[in-house]
């Protein structure tokens, strides 16, 4: 990522919870409605490196209807560096009138940081999961989600 | 598709969490957990043209004998009658218990035992 886009980039996150920094050069894309019911900022993503590590997001590339998408993410643990955790998954929808679909927090007991369930998706976008470490590295993964019916307006 | 105004319990009163009956010691097993609610999403209008009142779960932990196994911070765009299902391990014998919150403060919580032989 070029210096300059770094910097704007950064500047936008200070007003922002860590995901931001997951979105990279396309941030922008973002829906500008204020996202509600949103987490207390975070300053996590000041540290964040984004790369694609062991994160993985299982979700279909052709839905017919947002209401119930079936998403598997997938942070592996083989792939961390020794002494590192995986602390939060994330899903982001950049184009759901609340971008921000999903911010979990995972305790020791789960054995693998895997994440199983149905999210809601507003129009045809790129879904982008991310796992933040506790050494400040984001992994990011994002899918390109063709929709053909939204779940988060009328329509239907 | 809404829901119906009719029923007799707050939303998210019904649901269940599912583990296996019995678990070896360190075994791997899936934790899955369903709520009945309608995760009303605030930008859709009822059959009169008003705006239906958003009404999200806000947040859900999972824990285990009192420890944090996971905790939603953001649930936003969980679909209606939200399904979770997270890989866990135990090593010994307790009580696997979730608790929730949705934005109208509706809270419910369910509890499930495990049973680790010889645990």
């Amino acid at each position: 990522m070029p210096s300059a886009d770094r910097r704007a980039l950064l500047h936008a996150a200070a007003l922002a919870p860590w995901w931001w920094a997951a979105l990279g050069p396309f941030g922008m894309a973002v829906h500008s409605q204020t996202p509600t019911a949103d987490p207390p900022l975070d300053q996590q993503w000041q540290r964040a490196r984004v790369e694609r590590g062991g994160l993985s997001l299982d979700i279909p590339v052709v839905v017919e209807t947002g209401t119930s998408v079936p998403i598997v993410l997938f942070a592996d643990r083989l792939k961390l560096k020794s002494g590192i955790q995986i602390e939060r998954l994330g899903v982001i929808a950049p184009k759901n009138p609340r971008p921000v679909a999903l911010d979990v927090e995972l305790g020791a007991l789960m054995s693998q940081a895997r994440l199983t369930t149905n999210i809601r998706l507003g129009a045809s976008q790129s879904v982008i999961g991310v796992a933040l470490l506790s050494d400040g590295t984001l992994w990011q993964h994002s899918v390109n989600v063709v929709l053909t019916g939204s779940a988060c307006y009328d329509g239907t | 598709m809404s829901e119906p105004s009719t029923s007799l319990n707050p939303p998210g009163r019904n649901a269940r969490l599912i583990v296996p009956r019995l678990l070896q010691r360190g075994e791997e097993f899936t934790a899955r957990l369903l709520i009945q609610h309608p995760m009303e999403t605030g930008f859709r209008r009822d059959d009169a043209g008003k705006m239906l009142p958003a009404n999200v779960i806000e947040e859900i932990i999972l824990r285990f004998d009192g420890e944090l196994v996971f905790r939603g911070r953001v649930l936003n765009a969980l679909s209606a009658n939200p399904s979770l299902a997270v890989l866990l391990t135990a090593q010994k014998s307790g009580t696997l218990s979730a608790n929730w919150r949705d934005q109208m403060g509706n809270v419910g919580s369910i509890s499930a035992e495990l049973r680790v032989a010889g645990g």
